[in-house]
């Protein structure tokens, strides 16, 4: 492991409020390509282990210093993995960080921006949450590797040359580093670790899933969750005091991991022990080294083709050093989220404002969409920055009702984490066409005009109706809420079972990089429910002090719970109302008021629904992938399938796998479907969310279709 | 008779918590329950995986049709309709998922609400069903009620013999896992009707 990791970790942590987290990917390729090059010093000695542990030591006090502040800011990110609104206690720091860019985040669109709900409960930033969990895996694999090197030399503290090193600055460690030779080093590293290499050890899955699922069935969700969690949480919490590592790291905990050589290169495959192999995988490596470089313009190229970014004129900073941002390490300059920054020209225009910009130049395709009532944008700015790239493609106009916009398809974001694999856009593309189309049809099929006017409607209704309407809604807007936890928990248990691994042996050269687009959507699902989780969490989560009083049956959890938030409204002095780690709250959810306009949010989020519909264009051929990967009789198949046995024969594990978890996103959105639609038949027409849960459901609806065409073919 | 589809995600709840939600009928679930069963003395875990919400999305199905170890087929016993479509459903799912063994391949029929009061009650009669199921190769049939429990426990006992008799043909991974996806027929093919 060399010195620039723990760098780049630094930087990255400092950088973790501002840093998107689709960059997590990228970067750790950036900086893995950086460490080949560098390592180096270390190599000499043998020492490398301890030599980070030194660095480490020998860090200027003030990152230190950062360092331990994030730590006792967000003590979550160490340990377990609580969602995202959860967060929503982060430091004033954080806050104020946050509240600028919320001015630049249009929060997806214009319209339905309520300022005052995004003032309320600012949605901490989703990007954040995968950023960090990071920092937990790292803090563990460096304590780890550390230890596990220190015990492979013997050597407990590192030459005085090294701690001189160490102490040059940044820059020039590197330069020098870069220029040592690493043949040897690589020698010595294969032979050491050569007789210790276990399969991959699958890591302890986080324990928010765990419980999930041995809690087995959603129906019982009035249950609070498990008691253990909340146990956790706390102790979590506490350890974080003395800056330890959790004892529930919920990420792989070094024992049940496979031993990280610090040089990646020198990895064997356990498959392969004998000494013969080893040459061959000298070579095998080598290739790798080239592919694992090559693929970067790859990347590029695939970037630059791609319509929401390369039609875009520099609109700002922001956007123009967005594919840096991406494809470099983390640049200190690095926007504040750049997802976000990537529509925020565009969305400030305001909606009723006709001049709508749209960075495509686009024949509508839909132009019948204009007789109706429906509006699309009707004035098209014309950029020649357009015209250049291999954009002509017509892309759709974005989708209005009433004014406002549905869907806003000229302004959906590219992937954050692109794939690897070839692909064309052509297929997105058509499937968006079939979205829009879709989307215009069902519009057109059940005009917002065909609502009958409300008022005189609902004197007709017997209150006992009403009432009863209410409670049932109470109840679908929970369901909603606990579904979405599990289905964030799910993701990130892929994340953590299934991503992280795959991307360390990826960093071992065991895997091709491009396995990893199996889980190039994982991150943006992840974002998408997380926001969700934060918009809705804040209506569905008691006070404190409200749910003491109503709520005898849980005063166990609700102990803990206020332990936790005293605890940390000590800690930073924080208002304690806010902090209620979601996963905690199923005992402490309350009835929603109709403040909570479900429709809304979902309607304000429309445009990041996009990355279902990716998943669902990429099911095929992660399918594929993936059975490949465990047919064939190739050693890392083996290894899969090895993988696959162990998850298998834990009992916690054994009912969830790669697999399972490509279809789940394409069945979340069906179920969103449903939910809505129950949630619209008990939704007086009245309601100010009547409206946004229909087109909610219209567009989850004509998403579905579209998925669905994705699928065959 | 509830609007909300055939009641899989009733059976399976009913199978998997003992339980029926009466007051919310349309409780959408869990994508898929997991349950250990003893058949012929072996523990086995069976995954069941529910596809409520995706009957009109037919190509979505073939999501979860991939690599299951049986398929069981629900209609509504007061609905012709829903019964009527059982065939272009077993069909559907040989076509999608493309089992080995298409012959063989173990299907279950539940002809579910049963408890539903006699006079509404079976439009769908047991011999049709039965006719249906002889046709198909001998498909096991039960006719169930998630809201009384009848059938419910025996239906997927048969489900995961059926199931396992398909995995030790095949020899996989035989003790460890058992992935049995419940896909359900549906009856509500009108486009106003509530997806579930």
């Amino acid at each position: 492991m060399s010195a620039n990791d723990i760098v780049d970790k630094f930087r990255k942590h400092d950088l973790c409020d501002s840093v998107n987290v689709h960059m997590e990917t990228d970067v750790s390729f950036a900086s893995y390509d950086k460490r080949r090059n560098s390592k180096s010093k270390y190599s000499e000695s043998d020492q490398l282990g301890a030599a980070s542990e030194d660095f480490r030591r020998s860090l200027p006090s003030h990152v230190l210093e950062q360092y331990a502040e994030d730590l006792e800011k967000n003590p979550q990110q160490f340990g377990l993995p609580t969602p995202p609104s959860s967060r929503n206690n982060s430091g004033a720091s954080n806050k104020s960080r946050r509240s600028v860019r919320r001015q630049g985040d249009p929060a997806v669109r214009p319209i339905n921006t309520d300022p005052s709900l995004l003032l309320h409960n600012p949605p901490s930033p989703p990007h954040t949450t995968n950023t960090i969990t990071k920092p937990a895996d790292w803090v563990a694999y460096h304590q780890h590797d550390d230890d596990d090197t220190i015990d492979d030399t013997s050597v407990l503290s590192p030459s005085p040359s090294v701690r001189r090193k160490l102490k040059m600055p940044f820059v020039e460690r590197l330069r020098r580093f870069r220029s040592n030779c690493k043949e040897c080093r690589d020698e010595k590293q294969r032979q050491r670790d050569q007789p210790k290499i276990p399969i991959a050890d699958p890591p302890e899955p986080p324990p928010v899933v765990m419980s999930s699922m041995l809690a087995g069935s959603p129906s019982d969700r009035i249950q609070p969750p498990p008691k253990e969690m909340c146990r956790l949480i706390k102790a979590h919490q506490l350890d974080s005091d003395s800056e330890s590592a959790s004892p529930v790291q919920p990420t792989p905990t070094p024992a049940t991991e496979a031993p990280q050589p610090p040089i990646a290169t020198a990895f064997l495959s356990p498959g392969s022990p004998t000494n013969d192999k080893c040459s061959s995988n000298d070579s095998s490596t080598n290739v790798s080294r080239g592919s694992s470089l090559s693929y970067k313009p790859n990347v590029l190229r695939r970037r630059n083709s791609c319509p929401c970014n390369s039609g875009r004129r520099p609109l700002s900073q922001a956007s123009s050093t967005f594919t840096d941002e991406i494809f470099n390490s983390p640049s200190p300059t690095a926007p504040s989220e750049l997802s976000f920054t990537s529509t925020s020209t565009a969305t400030a225009v305001t909606p009723s404002n006709n001049n709508r910009h749209s960075y495509f130049f686009l024949p509508s395709r839909h132009g019948s969409a204009n007789e109706l009532h429906l509006l699309s944008s009707s004035s098209y700015s014309f950029f020649s920055s357009l015209t250049d790239v291999s954009n002509k493609v017509p892309v759709n106009t974005d989708v209005y009702e009433d004014d406002e916009c549905l869907v806003a398809f000229s302004e959906l974001k590219p992937r954050t984490v692109p794939l690897k694999r070839k692909t064309s856009d052509r297929r997105e593309r058509k499937m968006l066409g079939v979205w829009h189309d879709s989307l215009v049809e069902t519009l057109e099929k059940y005009p917002s005009s065909s609502i009958p006017s409300t008022i005189n409607d609902d004197v007709a209704i017997p209150p006992k109706k009403l009432e009863k309407d209410l409670l049932t809604r109470q109840f679908i807007l929970r369901e909603f809420y606990t579904t979405e936890v599990t289905f964030w928990s799910q993701l990130y248990y892929s994340k953590v079972m299934f991503m992280e691994p795959l991307k360390k042996s990826i960093l071992r050269n065991l895997y091709n990089v491009a396995d990893l687009d199996i889980f190039s959507n994982l991150s943006d699902l992840l974002n998408y429910s997380s926001r969700l989780l934060c918009a809705l969490g804040p209506h569905l989560l008691a006070k404190s002090d409200a749910s003491c009083a109503s709520n005898d049956k849980f005063t166990a959890a609700d102990k803990i719970q206020r332990d936790w938030q005293k605890h940390n409204a000590k800690d930073h002095g924080a208002s304690s109302d806010s902090n209620a780690p979601p996963l905690l709250t199923r005992s402490k959810m309350v009835k929603p008021s109709d403040e909570l306009l479900l429709g809304k949010i979902l309607c304000d989020m429309s445009n990041l629904l996009v990355t279902f519909l990716r998943c669902a264009l990429d099911y095929k051929q992660n399918r594929k992938h993936l059975s490949e990967a465990s047919l064939s009789k190739t050693s890392l198949s083996k290894r899969y399938n090895l993988y696959r046995e162990k998850l298998y024969q834990r009992k916690e594990t054994s009912q969830f796998f790669i697999n399972d978890y490509l279809i789940i996103p394409i069945q979340r959105i069906t179920r969103y479907g449903l939910l809505l639609a129950d949630l619209q038949k008990h939704t007086p027409l009245c309601h100010p969310d009547y409206v946004y849960i229909r087109r909610a459901r219209i567009i989850m609806r004509s998403l579905a279709v579209a998925m669905n065409k994705a699928q065959r073919r | 008779m509830r609007d909300s589809g055939v009641g899989k995600t009733s059976l399976m709840n009913q199978y998997v918590n003992k339980k029926f939600s009466s007051a919310y009928k349309a409780t959408i679930g869990a994508d898929f329950l997991t349950k250990e069963v003893m058949v012929d003395d072996k523990l086995v875990t069976m995954q069941i995986w529910d596809t409520a919400g995706q009957e009109r999305f037919q190509s979505l199905g073939v999501a979860f049709y991939r690599g299951a170890d049986c398929c069981v087929l629900v209609y509504d016993v007061n609905n012709n309709k829903s019964y009527e479509s059982l065939g272009q459903w077993h069909d559907e799912f040989l076509v999608q998922a493309s089992p080995r063994d298409p012959d063989n391949f173990p299907f279950v029929v539940l002809g579910n609400k049963v408890d539903v009061d006699e006079s509404k009650r079976m439009q769908v009669s047991q011999k049709r069903a039965m006719a249906f199921c002889q046709a198909k190769g001998n498909i096991p049939y039960f006719e169930t009620s998630a809201k009384e429990a009848i059938n419910v426990e025996q239906a997927f006992q048969t489900i995961a013999k059926n199931a396992l008799q398909q995995e030790t043909d095949v020899e996989l991974y035989s003790d460890f896992n058992d992935p049995i996806r419940i896909d359900n027929d549906h009856s509500n093919k009108d486009f106003n009707g509530c997806a579930c």
